[in-house]
């Protein structure tokens, strides 16, 4: 999206929805006529898939390969995984319907939408924090084996990913209770989005190669 | 307003399309169709690890379902179907130099 311009004539009664366009001077433009900022989310995400696939290669280039248990047959509750993987996935429709609630002025909806994406966020967290103490229970430390040390960083990773999305998405709704409808415009938005998906596909990656192909790996 | 609603929603589906006028977009009934199929490939991946008559093909299938989630989530939530190709350009580039990070550290890894 390149461009929120305001109309040159507003009609009645739609102080919300205009509120909600990008004012010109806020647009931030790149020479390939597309916002810069989106740009920007774009490289992020490029430049985060290599670093996400970094951690997955290590990995499963480590998996099998720990001496001493526990090992993940062992650990995993694939049930339990499937709900938390289907709350992340939901919440990413909560948040694509969100963008939509800015991109057509519904000031109402975006709030609703957003409020519901990070209810999801914290749900999956809680399910991660679940998982980890239940873990570390059965005694996986991060020092235990090389299963411990991998899946720990790769899914906390993951976690702390998630947790900044919260936090982005909590100020963004915040800001949309006051009212400031200035920062909170259609790109904002979809940047924030952006993110958001990006941290869900790489769910959709680590559910399928670390807990579904556990059995596999080992 | 509801005027001005669909006119700013004009506009959007213009910028997505980099100007060119063809009002390509997304609708909340889409969104809503992804997430279910989203949810049913979900199940499919979970019931595909419990029969143990998949277990030969096992991983190329979690792959591919995996792969078939991944591309609904860019192409629509993400807004790859009718956003500018740039954005795509630049996906598939982290994707390449990601799976050039996992090659190379199968290589060096022992």
């Amino acid at each position: 999206m390149s461009t929120y311009p305001l109309p040159q004539q507003e009609p009645q009664g739609a102080q919300e929805s205009v509120a909600l366009q990008a004012p010109a001077h806020e647009a931030h433009h790149a020479a390939l006529g597309v916002d810069s900022k989106k740009i920007g989310m774009w490289l992020f995400i490029a430049s985060d898939c290599m670093f996400f696939g970094a951690l997955i290669g290590t990995y499963l280039i480590y998996a099998g390969k720990s001496t001493v248990g526990p090992y993940p047959q062992d650990l995993f509750d694939i049930p339990l995984t499937t709900v938390s993987t289907f709350i992340l996935l939901m919440s990413s429709l909560a948040m694509a319907m969100a963008v939509h609630g800015a991109q057509h002025g519904d000031m109402k909806k975006l709030k609703r939408w957003l409020g519901l994406t990070i209810l999801m966020g914290l749900t999956f967290l809680g399910f991660q924090v679940y998982e980890y103490s239940h873990f570390i229970a059965a005694g996986l430390t991060l020092s235990r084996n090389l299963f411990g040390t991998t899946f720990y960083v790769l899914t906390g990773t993951h976690g702390v990913h998630v947790a900044l999305g919260v936090l982005w998405l909590t100020l963004l709704f915040i800001t949309a209770l006051r009212g400031d409808t200035k920062r909170v415009n259609p790109v904002n938005v979809e940047i924030a989005g952006l993110y958001w998906h990006f941290v869900d596909i790489v769910w959709i990656v680590v559910f399928a190669v670390v807990y579904l192909m556990a059995d596999v790996a080992a | 307003m509801a005027e001005h609603q669909s006119q700013a929603a004009a506009v959007h589906h213009r910028a997505g399309q980099g100007g060119k006028g063809t009002e390509r977009t997304i609708t909340p009934k889409q969104y809503f169709t992804v997430a279910a199929i989203l949810a049913v490939v979900t199940a499919l991946e979970v019931a595909v690890v419990y029969i143990e008559a998949m277990r030969p093909v096992l991983v190329p299938a979690l792959l591919f379902l995996s792969f078939l989630k991944f591309l609904f989530v860019v192409m629509y939530f993400m807004h790859l179907r009718i956003d500018k190709a740039i954005f795509s350009v630049l996906l598939v580039t982290g994707l390449i130099m990601g799976l050039g990070t996992f090659i190379a550290i199968g290589a060096i890894i022992p």
